[in-house]
């Protein structure tokens, strides 16, 4: 009898680990990350609402720190670069990559070679791009200097170094990076597209163009929704392109909000005004993802 | 040791810091060979530096051989600000921070002359590291240079010896020395032993050898300065004796640029106003006013 019971409580206790072995497993991942990120996000958060400046101060000082930010030159000249950036990196790395990625998707000879080619930026830190670009935009080593000797007196490429234009040269080198990885993503979703349907539309007397343009392109609605998200992530958190390419000059017309945050609270010993941008960003990467996350979750439940 | 950094280091108590050195930030670097093929001689007042980049401009040379960094902005914008303005409105505006001194006419000529300078600057200015900026004047590329005393090193490195390939000036100024002190801070400690070891290493680091030593390294002079400069170039022993006649003259003023006058945060709200109006074409006025404005809303 006795025997009996034991033998069942071993295989309850068998059945109870195998319903939660994977949460014990992953307990400790959980935990850390809920204190690593969820709790300093918080801890940022408190600290916004302090008087903290070279070190962090625990007494709640006010909202005042949100007002300092919003009437700062310095942030909204970033926020504002953070819009043309986001939007030109979006436009022009979303194009681009899917163009590769049709080219790519006529099953050439060379398939392989190229998509690592094109690809390999990606493999680069921001750091080395930022570097690299820097030399070969700088008007006195780089482009403009090659044009003008073999012969181009009067060409001019001085983006860089021009407070207009700057911005765009960042653009140029973010786009560079990262072309590759959407054209990734973008050849991934053609090639999942079954064939019955690109032969159907064939029979049809359809064109490649609008095989393309009317079919394939409509049915990489989740790709363009990934791509979307992760670059405008990259777009917002991007600070080691800023730092190795301009260093947020010429002056300070190139400033993005992660350069802000990093040379308020380290440059200019204000830790609290630089929790609040740090904030700032947080929403503006909660505004992109939270919805995200709910149509993704929405549909996993519909199905 | 002087006075004032004396002072910075204890502050009307026990002492809390021992200085290892004085850096000398107003230091003008000019390539004696350019200068000499187009016949001109050490400026001493602003408009001879005028006068001569202009010279050198019209024989095609780069005049100002200058990194386009924040920093770099602002430590060439001190070194006018004293030269031009004087040692008593340098006090005034950037160590006291008095409102008045800030948005005055003089603040305008001292944006005035940076906008001048800006002139005299080459293309790929911007982004450029300080060092790159020490290379275009010691392989005669550029004039001359304004940076601390830290730039010998590159002379050094690339064997140029001042008086014979290069001259080592102070900008012009009326006896004004801007200096920086890097000193090692002693934090409070209650166990012996551990006091016992920070007497000891502020002990070796006042001592006369290791001062002499370090700086020999370093580029700066001596925080003592009862050191023998015999194994120091020109350069260090015209500081040297620099700083003893500006110290009697009240000339000796502490850079804000480098942390020495001001701590991070003015230090910045004052960078960010120079950095822009050296690149765009903000007027002088508007700079100063901004200049003010920045300081106030940091204060």
């Amino acid at each position: 009898m006795a025997f009996f019971l034991i033998k069942n409580s071993i295989k309850n206790m068998f059945k109870w680990l195998e319903k939660n072995l994977p949460k014990i497993v992953l307990a400790p991942a959980v935990g850390l990350i809920s204190w690593f990120v969820y709790g300093f996000v918080l801890w940022t958060f408190y600290i916004s609402f302090t008087n903290s400046k070279i070190l962090p101060r625990y007494e709640l000082w006010g909202v005042g720190n949100y007002g300092k930010l919003w009437a700062s030159h310095k942030w909204l000249v970033a926020v504002e670069n953070l819009f043309i950036f986001t939007a030109l990196f979006l436009i022009f790395c979303t194009v681009i990559g899917i163009i590769l990625a049709i080219f790519l998707d006529q099953k050439i000879r060379a398939e392989g070679v190229l998509r690592t080619i094109y690809l390999y930026p990606m493999a680069l830190s921001f750091i080395v791009t930022g570097t690299a670009w820097k030399w070969i935009l700088n008007p006195t080593l780089g482009i403009q200097k090659m044009f003008i000797d073999w012969g181009f007196e009067s060409f001019t490429f001085d983006w860089l170094v021009d407070r207009e234009m700057a911005i765009y040269t960042v653009v140029i080198a973010g786009v560079w990076q990262s072309a590759g990885f959407v054209m990734a993503l973008f050849l991934a979703g053609l090639r999942s597209v079954e064939d019955e349907i690109v032969k159907a539309a064939k029979i049809d007397g359809a064109g490649l163009f609008t095989v393309y343009w009317k079919i394939l392109i409509p049915m990489m609605r989740p790709v363009f929704f990934t791509s979307f998200v992760i670059l405008v992530h990259i777009s917002i958190k991007s600070y080691d392109l800023i730092v190795a390419l301009t260093q947020g000059g010429p002056g300070i017309s190139t400033t993005m909000p992660a350069m802000y945050m990093t040379q308020t609270a380290f440059h200019k010993s204000q830790v609290a005004l630089s929790a609040t941008s740090a904030i700032m960003m947080f929403m503006a990467v909660s505004a992109v993802i939270i919805p995200y996350l709910y149509s993704e979750l929405r549909r996993e439940n519909a199905s | 040791m002087i006075a004032a950094v004396h002072k910075c280091q204890n502050n009307s108590g026990p002492y809390c810091a021992a200085p290892v050195n004085i850096h000398r930030i107003d230091w003008m670097w000019a390539n004696k060979v350019v200068f000499d093929a187009n016949g001109i001689s050490v400026p001493t007042t602003w408009d001879e530096l005028n006068a001569a980049a202009d010279k050198l401009q019209a024989a095609g040379i780069i005049p100002f051989a200058h990194g386009g960094q924040a920093w770099q902005d602002a430590t060439v914008f001190e070194a006018v600000a004293m030269g031009v303005g004087g040692n008593n409105y340098y006090k005034n505006c950037y160590v006291k921070l008095e409102e008045t001194c800030l948005r005055s006419e003089t603040t305008v000529k001292v944006f005035d002359q940076m906008r001048k300078l800006k002139g005299y600057t080459d293309e790929g200015s911007p982004g450029r590291d300080w060092n790159v900026a020490t290379g275009m004047v010691i392989e005669g590329k550029a004039g001359f240079q304004i940076m601390g005393d830290w730039a010998k090193g590159e002379f050094t490195a690339a064997g140029k010896s001042p008086g014979w390939d290069y001259y080592c000036v102070p900008t012009p100024s009326n006896n004004g020395y801007l200096y920086n002190v890097d000193s090692f801070i002693f934090y409070k400690t209650s166990d012996p032993d551990k006091q016992a070891g920070q007497k000891l290493l502020a002990k070796l680091m006042m001592g006369k050898n290791f001062q002499k030593v370090f700086n020999l390294y370093k580029g700066s002079i001596p925080a003592r300065l009862d050191v023998p400069m015999d194994e120091f170039d020109d350069c260090a022993k015209a500081s040297n004796a620099d700083i003893k006649t500006s110290g009697a003259k009240g000339g000796l003023v502490p850079s804000f640029a480098h942390g020495m006058a001001q701590g991070n945060t003015m230090k910045a709200a004052l960078q960010d106003v120079i950095t822009e109006h050296f690149n765009s074409d903000m007027s002088s006025k508007d700079a100063a006013n901004a200049l003010a404005d920045s300081v106030l809303q940091n204060m």
